[in-house]
């Protein structure tokens, strides 16, 4: 019998520290598959954020570096300054990215530098223990919100994708789901999209991916995954925001 | 006489002298020709109009504007760099009535400040923000901003900026237009007179939604840097025109003024002191947790592992707050990793008649190991003589060990038939209390009451309390 | 050697999401009533027969542990 199915190559075998039912290590698998199909793993580096993925560089046999909280991107930026040969990734949560670490990606995305961001949005602060994210949906309970997030007070959910979509550089910007397998097979092809983007020096690739948190959301894998369906897309629709490579193909 | 009829004079909100610290300075501080005064002038008279002096809190950012505090005779505090929005945010939550005016540089609002403006603006902040766009960092000297145009040369640009290294320069009117929650967003110009008339016309509507609680405003001003652009200040306005204007295009993006949804002016939900106890399972204040007198046991250090979710800090909560019921004085030092559940978590307890110093239990004289991981982790920390908690449930080996004092217990299974498999902690912890001379069952029967906070689980860890004890007697766990 | 079989599950790398048991299409895979020594119910193989190797429950498994062979 053949393996039809098997690890990738750069997913180390160790058990990873992610609660049952997360999106993260999914994506850390289409990531590594990605990265195996290309070929590129001996010269990608994996820009690790604060957060759940912090401990993505145990996970991916292959380059990395931590950040400051919120600054992959400004680090990664660095890196593909100094090392333009090399494939970058930013990995980031939704705390990361679209909290503390705003400025760095309007701006990362504003000069357009040519490495791939990957954005997972799970609508909360996973890692210390389920406060509120600028992502949190309106109504949604969370520990610095009990009685749900009211858009009157702090405003709705921050869209990052459209935010991005209106600015001048980034070459392609999508927002694709794991919350099943359909949309597992479509966030691998968003993924691996991005990484050959950077490989062909399209410039900045953003992929945002809806991931479940069962743990703090407080619900079972099972409903998770129909809350995404059931109250995330609906407000963050699934698609692509921008993509030039098309763009200049049809002109 | 015909007494004059006043057509243009300097609004009252700016002080009568502008007396800066230095020698005899008089005047502003800005270069001839930059366009900041002008803007000072209309945000001044605008507040003059309306009649809000009284109600106006004036941030000013760090780069050329950083002085305000010396001409607008009003509340005044300067920021740091770029969080003007964030500290009108906290003004406006704790001053209802206030008037509160955000005026920032290009340098401060587009750069170091774009995460502050953009999640101000999202939270749809009553407040004023204006946006002297000069495409230029003018206090520092005429570096690069964000804003600076493609082909424009700067000091970190002299070769001009380029598209291929720096990107293109950032339009904040047109990125905060994308975000739902702002209700007015104007950019503006002052590079002519008829703009000039037209700005203060948006100015002062800006500051008006304030003032009806309408929600986020935004007005950016394209304003002419003559000295950093090196151009004199006629000049200056015609590149304005040409260059500026073309990238940075001057019309309304947004105007839901006459929105006739009610307003949004950040008004919270009151929240009764009732609705907090309930929420965080806040009991009146007990009468039965008292001191009782002290009596020696020595220092016994406890550490207890296993997996997140196990209830393994919950136990060293019980444990700590079990032996100052006794009169003990105890530490509860938890370790845990970045996972929410499933890895690994342990707590050291300390448990002394006397004073404790440091709260690290590096070498237990009890160990609960809850699941395999945790038994192989501190298996060999324990000390000479000490005594081992083993889930049995979970750790199938036994302890390699034989210098010290072993106890199986299947706590996982005896808590599963209670119907919570979470309260093996509280079985384990019972046979603990047994096994040790340190807490008695008594106590903890006492404890758990006042330590579970989820209340609809007290009775069930009773239980687990009773199950640990019947097992304790079933089997009379050889120590 | 003998062949693996269609679906090989880690059991002490699984975590119990259950994942895998709504992705599969044909009801092959079933949670144990054992708990692994991470105190979890694990997926299992069970109805083998009606496998075709199709990978769904691996594509959906966030935790690495199911390999699928033809």
């Amino acid at each position: 019998m053949k393996a039809v199915y098997e690890r990738p190559r750069t997913l180390r075998d160790t058990p990873m520290h992610y609660c049952p039912g997360c999106g993260h290590s999914i994506i850390h698998k289409l990531l590594s598959q990605s990265i195996d199909e290309l070929g590129i793993r001996e010269r990608t580096i994996v820009v690790a954020p604060v957060g759940c993925s912090v401990l993505i560089y145990n996970y991916l046999d292959c380059d990395g570096s931590e950040a400051a909280h919120g600054r992959a991107q400004a680090v990664a930026t660095g890196l593909k300054r100094a090392r333009p040969e090399c494939v970058v990734v930013s990995y980031q949560g939704d705390g990361d990215l679209a909290a503390i670490g705003t400025a760095e990606t309007i701006h990362a995305a504003n000069r357009g530098e040519k490495f791939s961001v990957i954005f997972v949005n799970n609508a909360i602060y996973g890692m210390t223990g389920g406060q509120m994210a600028p992502t949190t949906l309106a109504g949604q309970p969370t520990k610095t919100t009990p009685f749900g997030r009211d858009p009157k007070e702090i405003g709705p959910p921050l869209r990052m994708c459209e935010l991005l979509s209106g600015l001048e550089a980034p070459a392609y910007i999508e927002r694709v789901s794991v919350h099943d397998v359909k949309n597992v097979l479509r966030t691998k092809k968003a993924i691996k999209k991005a990484l050959k983007n950077q490989i062909e020096g399209a410039g900045y690739s953003f992929v945002e991916v809806l991931s479940m948190c069962p743990t703090n959301w407080g619900m079972t894998t099972r409903q998770a995954s129909s809350w995404i369906e059931e109250n995330m897309i609906p407000y963050y629709p699934l698609g692509v925001y921008k993509d030039r490579g098309k763009e200049r193909n049809a002109k | 006489m015909i007494e004059a009829k006043v057509k243009h004079v300097k609004p009252a909100v700016f002080y009568e002298e502008f007396f800066r610290k230095g020698t005899g300075q008089r005047n502003t501080h800005y270069c001839p020709g930059c366009g900041h005064g002008t803007a000072h002038k209309l945000v001044a008279e605008a507040v003059t109009d309306l009649g809000v002096q009284d109600r106006v809190v004036f941030c000013s950012s760090v780069g050329c504007s950083v002085f305000a505090y010396y001409y607008f005779d009003c509340c005044n505090i300067q920021c740091a760099h770029g969080r003007a929005p964030a500290v009108a945010t906290g003004i406006r939550r704790v001053l209802r009535d206030a008037i509160i005016i955000s005026y920032q540089g290009d340098g401060d609002l587009a750069a170091i400040g774009t995460g502050a403006i953009v999640h101000a603006a999202n939270r749809g902040e009553n407040i004023t923000v204006f946006f002297v766009n000069n495409a230029i960092y003018g206090m520092t000297g005429g570096q690069m901003a964000p804003t600076t145009l493609v082909g424009q040369s700067t000091k970190t640009t002299p070769m001009k900026r380029s598209v291929e290294s720096e990107g293109y320069p950032i339009g904040m009117a047109e990125l905060l237009s994308s975000l739902k929650a702002p209700v007015f967003i104007e950019r503006v110009s002052l590079g002519d007179i008829k703009r000039i008339f037209k700005a203060r016309r948006v100015i002062r509507k800006a500051i008006e939604n304030q003032v009806a609680g309408r929600g986020f405003s935004f007005v950016e001003i394209l304003s002419p840097c003559p000295v950093n652009w090196k151009m004199g200040a006629d000049n200056a306005r015609r590149w304005l025109l040409e260059n500026m204007e073309p990238v940075f295009p001057v019309q309304n993006f947004r105007d839901r003024a006459d929105d006739s949804r009610p307003g949004r002016g950040n008004k919270v939900k009151e929240v009764s002191d009732e609705e907090y106890y309930d929420l965080f399972h806040i009991e009146e204040e007990s009468s039965s947790c008292v001191m009782q007198t002290k009596h020696t046991v020595g220092t016994q250090s406890v550490k207890i592992a296993g997996f997140g979710g196990q209830g393994v800090l919950s136990a060293g909560v019980i444990l700590a707050k079990a032996a100052l019921y006794k009169g003990l004085n105890s530490t509860w030092l938890p370790s845990y990793g970045p996972e929410m559940r499933g890895g690994t978590a342990n707590v050291g307890v300390i448990i002394s008649s006397s004073k404790i110093g440091a709260p690290v239990v590096d070498r237990p004289d009890m160990l609960i190991a809850m699941n395999g991981p945790s038994l192989d982790a501190f298996e060999e920390s324990v000390v000479k003589g000490g005594l081992i908690f083993v889930n049995k449930s979970l750790i199938k080996r036994k302890v390699a060990r034989e210098d010290v004092r072993t106890v199986y217990v299947p706590a996982t299974d005896i808590a599963k038939e209670l119907g919570l498999v979470a309260a093996a902690n509280v079985v384990i912890l019972s046979i603990y209390a047994l096994c040790s001379n340190v807490i008695d069952i008594d106590t903890l029967r006492k404890i758990i009451p006042e330590a579970i906070k989820k209340r609809n689980l007290i009775s069930i860890n009773l239980k687990a309390v009773e199950a640990g004890v019947s097992y304790y007697d079933k089997t009379r766990c050889e120590v | 050697m003998k062949d693996p079989e269609r679906v090989v599950i880690a059991k002490e790398c699984c975590k119990g999401c259950e994942l895998c048991i709504d992705a599969c299409p044909r009801g092959v895979l079933e949670m144990s009533e054992e708990i692994n020594s991470s105190g979890y119910h694990y997926s299992v193989f069970a109805n083998k027969k009606d496998c075709n190797s199709c990978t769904l429950c691996a594509v959906i498994c966030p935790d690495m542990c199911i390999e699928v062979y033809k």
